[in-house]
């Protein structure tokens, strides 16, 4: 009883942080919603596991990454959802491009977040993974089962990508 | 001087490099304008991602749903399975097994000395045996079907979340087919009336009927079972599965196949034949002299005059008692009077629990076995017996065994307790309301006919209830006495004990064991709905 008592508190305060990490990975709330549902369940069957020390958020947010990424995995019915490295590698940008911070005000979060939820699963994920979870590439890397480069190439070209739809929105007023 | 490609220097703005390569961009940067501002551009546009991906979105503004436990799919298969496979063994235990046993061991019982109502008690209990494997028979079918009805739609919805493969399919395919041959359930047909309410004899009624009327004339034929409720009834039909009444006056003239049971101020019968049992309770019973029943005659009431032909025995509980027909067993009477009139033959024995001065014999009267007087057996200080402490041993050791099982099974049993003040309050209030409503539903169930297997597992989880209500309460008496003993057993057993103790003390030993049973009902009946509710984790919070 007691275990259920203190996984029901850890629940409702970490809901929202799962919520918001399954969304931005699967970028769609419904799911996000099913999602994080799931993992708290699974959270709940493997709580006997779970080591006090550790933090709970860390603990849970790998149960969340998981459980995302296998539900893209599933979605595009194929491994390779993360592509091939060399081909991702021909595409990367000429260095002197703007960046994003040049692009696009600090204030219009809306926009960006717009941007990134419209990114295809293999630059989304890691981008989540980096800078909202903030993983480390090596930690990223192992989720994905890809190279530490391979989640490099793939942040480059998520930033480019938001770059350029960020550029042809036209949206903000950069520096 | 080579500049370090966009990979390394966007790595490098992230520190993801390796320690070697790190310091080699390192070195270049520090000496290259265009690298650094490249860099120093990297880092701004990553704390730029940071900022926006923390930023709470609308969406994020969600409220926490509810959340719910996981199911385990395993669990519940086996349980269902398992549950299936325990009605077939008690169905068949109860019928070669235990039917066999209790006949013979009645019979061998009986040879001995027994309290009186020994008797009564047995042949009810063989009755409702006989009554319930038949009723589980008809009603197994629909009982499994219902269970493996719930498994398909469990399975179906977790099929949605977990993907589940063929297992679900084939159970939800076996489902249905147990769906496409069901158990024969008799047809009803209900009728009622405020005023008076016929069934002319020119009527044949093919299925069970219920009627209810402030007076109910039944004429015609009937197949199956009669339940009439109502002021008056009067029955010249003829019917021939069971009678069931419950009415002032009762007035049977026709015959009946089955069993005849009713309550009533006055219920008389005459110039009928019963096929099975006679079973009545009321004020005044007149059974006439050319009635015939088939089986046995038991009556409750103040007075009761038999001249029937009874092809077995006769138990009556009355003040008086008057028999004038023939018996093909024994008679037994716990009256404070008993008339053997007229040329009443009873071919058993006639056992008379009363003073002998109260038995009239007429002259013509006939008895071919022995005539007994029992008085009222001594009470015996209950304390000074062998059996006594034999009998709470045996119990003890059945309660340890079954709570240990139980408390193994279901781990939420052990993290139950007493609690005080209020919180032991509100469990009693709780137990109670339990230990009174639950019969009743269950017999307002029964009443609609296909409820009867539901109330025969709400009884069934009744009992179980009312047995494992002492058990919890002993378990957790016993974490108050040997709170530093982390064996669970012995905290069992040491609790189970003080309870054996307490409910068997001399005057409030009663109460107390009352106490004890609504308060452990309460506790189990709140952890049920706690395990099954799916509260908010608000309410729970504050609970």
């Amino acid at each position: 009883m007691a275990r259920t008592a203190a996984f029901e508190i850890l629940y409702r305060d970490y809901y929202g942080r799962v919520f918001g990490l399954c969304r931005r990975l699967l970028s769609s709330g419904d799911l996000a919603e099913d999602a994080a549902q799931e993992v708290f369940m699974r959270a709940y069957k493997s709580f006997n596991k779970y080591d006090i020390n550790q933090p709970f958020w860390q603990w849970i947010a790998t149960i969340a990454n998981n459980h995302c990424i296998d539900q893209l995995r599933a979605r595009s019915r194929k491994q390779a959802l993360f592509g091939d490295e060399t081909v991702e590698l021909e595409q990367v940008p000429s260095p002197d491009a703007p960046v994003l911070s040049e692009l696009i005000s600090n204030e219009d979060t809306g926009a960006l977040n717009q941007a990134i939820a419209a990114l295809p699963d293999r630059y989304r994920v890691p981008l989540v993974l980096a800078y909202f979870h903030q993983s480390s590439y090596d930690d990223i890397a192992k989720q994905l089962n890809i190279s530490r480069n391979h989640v490099g190439v793939l942040l480059l070209r998520a930033k480019q990508r938001l770059r350029d739809s960020v550029a042809a929105e036209g949206v903000g007023g950069g520096q | 001087m080579t500049h370090p490609t966009p990979l390394k220097l966007s790595m490098h703005a992230d520190e993801a490099l390796p320690p070697n390569e790190a310091e080699q961009v390192a070195a270049h940067v520090e000496a290259c304008e265009l690298c650094q501002s490249q860099l120093s551009a990297l880092r701004a546009e990553t704390q730029h991602l940071v900022t926006a991906l923390r930023a709470d979105t609308p969406e994020d503004a969600r409220e926490v749903p509810t959340f719910s436990r996981p199911a385990s799919l395993r669990g519940f298969a086996l349980a269902n399975i398992g549950t299936a496979l325990l009605i077939w063994l008690a169905q068949f235990l109860w019928k070669t097994l235990f039917g066999e046993m209790i006949l013979n061991t009645a019979t061998w019982l009986t040879s001995v000395y027994i309290p009186d109502i020994y008797q009564l008690t047995s042949t009810t209990a063989l009755y409702l045996l006989e009554e319930g494997t038949a009723m589980l028979d008809a009603y197994l079918g629909f009982v499994i079907a219902t269970l493996l009805i719930i498994t398909a739609l469990a399975l179906l919805l977790m099929r949605q979340r977990f993907r589940a493969g063929t297992l679900s399919m084939c159970l939800i395919a076996a489902a249905v087919g147990t769906l496409m041959v069901p158990a024969p359930v008799q047809a009803l047909d209900f009728r009622r009336s405020e005023g008076v309410l016929t069934i002319p004899a020119s009527e044949t009624i093919d299925d069970t009927l219920i009627v209810r009327g402030e007076t109910v004339l039944i004429e015609g034929t009937i197949t199956g079972d009669v339940i009439a409720f109502g002021e008056e009834i009067n029955v010249t039909g003829s019917i021939r599965g069971n009678l069931f009444t419950f009415a002032e006056i009762v007035k049977v003239r026709g015959d009946v196949g089955g069993l005849v049971l009713g309550a009533a101020n006055t219920y008389t019968l005459s110039t009928s034949s019963v096929g099975g049992d006679l079973w009545l309770a009321g004020e005044n019973i007149e059974v006439g002299g050319d009635v015939r029943i088939g089986r046995n005659v038991a009556i409750a009431s103040d007075n009761v005059s038999v001249g029937a032909d009874v092809g077995r025995d006769l138990f009556a509980y009355a003040e008086t008692v008057d028999m004038s027909g023939n018996l093909g067993g024994n008679l037994e009477a716990f009256s404070q009077r008993l008339r053997l009139l007229g040329d009443a033959h009873i071919v058993g024995n006639v056992r008379f629990r009363g003073n002998e001065a109260e038995l009239f014999r007429a002259d013509e009267v006939r008895v071919d076995g022995d005539v007994e007087f029992l008085a009222r057996p001594e009470e015996k200080n209950r304390y000074a017996t062998v059996e006594f402490y034999l009998w709470q041993i045996a119990q003890l050791i059945a309660a340890f065994l079954f709570g240990l099982a139980m408390l193994w099974l279901v781990p939420a049993l052990r993290g139950l307790s007493i609690g005080a003040g209020l919180e032991g309050l509100k469990s009693a209030g709780i137990g109670i309301v339990a230990l009174v409503s639950v019969p009743i539903i269950a017999v307002l169930v029964a009443i609609t006919l296909i409820g009867l297997p539901f109330t025969f597992l709400a009884l069934v989880a009744w009992l179980l209830g009312i047995y494992l209500a002492t058990i919890v309460v002993g378990a957790s008496i016993g974490q108050m006495l040997v709170s530093n003993s982390d064996s669970m057993p012995l905290t069992l057993l040491a609790g189970l004990a003080t309870v054996m103790v307490v409910v068997n003390l001399p005057v409030i030993g009663g109460i107390i064991g009352f106490i004890f049973t609504i308060i452990g009902l309460g506790m189990l009946v709140q952890l049920v709905f706690d395990l099954v509710s799916t509260r908010g984790f608000d309410e729970q919070a504050t609970d």
